[in-house]
């Protein structure tokens, strides 16, 4: 997961740190994420850079009682984040929660849109 | 209408390969003729593609005669063995094992993110691990406007990212469990009871 993350972003001695864990969930992977940056990110501004991302779609109204859930995620194409906090341990911090069904956007869907990105450059 | 292509699904009858088999019908992925293949243990199933269905055939190294691009999740052992040959055959091979993950001649591809290093490959383009996917989706936008510096991620992954199997063993431990019978458990797919249990090692 390290080094497939480096490798996709191009970064290749990015500093990832990873603990996987399997839950007796049936489908969808969850993910509790911490990221530092070089500029501040303020929660609302984070929210509104992952509401404009391709694939993302945020759910983020705890008082509401509304995040991304495992059940919630299963056969759906879209990577769920939500529960968007700054770290305020450190200068320039964000918390998330990142859940998305593993057997499609995980592996089916995104092995179809590379196939369609295929057709869509000319290289099939 | 656009050009058709001849498509393979390799491990048609797993957990993927069917959910691949799913999208590609959903999407109206341009199939002209569809091969759905997997083992000889499974050679002769018959696979829902979309309305449709379709009639397994068994992997052989001859599968890929006339097939324009074919998607493998069969594991990294059936990726390393028929992937070269599919190439060799004049297939474009999209791998979801770890096979090829790391290999530099390959890229390793999420749409959304990397589309760019799609015209690198020679034949073979891997798909990452799940994990890693929908993690990269949401990490790109915000390492663009602000320049991640580091990375800290603990999972929470489901049974179905092992397989089907590993399903019906949370299944059956549950039904032990409710029925008053968990000092029968006796786990297989997983090292430990994984009912009512987190269990912090993931391969």
């Amino acid at each position: 997961m390290i080094n497939e993350t480096r490798k996709i972003l191009g970064e290749a001695s990015l500093p990832v740190t990873v603990t996987t864990v399997r839950v007796p969930v049936l489908i969808s992977h969850s993910e509790a994420l911490n990221i530092e940056t070089e500029k501040k990110l303020t929660a609302a501004e984070a929210r509104q850079i992952l509401a404009g991302a391709p694939g993302v779609e945020v759910v983020d109204d705890p008082k509401a009682c509304r995040y991304p859930l495992a059940l919630d995620a299963a056969g759906k194409d879209e990577t769920f984040v939500g529960r968007i906090r700054e770290d305020e341990s450190v200068a320039c911090g964000l918390n998330m929660w990142v859940v998305a069904d593993n057997l499609r956007k995980g592996a089916a869907l995104n092995a179809v849109q590379i196939a369609e990105l295929l057709v869509e450059q000319g290289l099939l | 209408m656009g050009k058709q292509y001849n498509v393979a699904v390799v491990g048609a009858t797993g957990a993927v390969g069917r959910e691949m088999l799913a999208v590609l019908a959903e999407r109206n992925f341009p199939v002209a003729n569809l091969r759905a293949l997997a083992s000889c243990r499974s050679a002769g199933e018959s696979v829902d593609f979309g309305s449709k269905s379709a009639t397994v055939q068994e992997l052989t190294p001859d599968s890929f005669k006339g097939i324009d691009i074919a998607l493998f999740s069969a594991g990294a052992a059936v990726s390393k063995e028929f992937a070269p040959l599919a190439v060799k055959a004049g297939t474009i091979v999209v791998d979801n094992s770890s096979a090829f993950r790391m290999d530099t001649e390959v890229p390793l591809i999420v749409p959304e993110v990397n589309p760019h290093a799609l015209k690198e490959h020679k034949g073979i383009i891997a798909n990452p691990n799940c994990s890693t996917i929908q993690m990269v989706v949401v990490l790109k936008p915000l390492h663009d406007a602000a320049g991640i510096k580091r990375v800290v991620v603990s999972t929470y992954q489901s049974v179905s990212g092992t397989g089907k199997e590993a399903m019906d063993e949370l299944f059956e431990q549950c039904k032990l469990i409710v029925s008053l019978q968990g000092d029968r458990i006796k786990p297989s797919v997983y090292p430990h009871q994984i009912a009512f249990n987190c269990l912090p090692h993931i391969d």
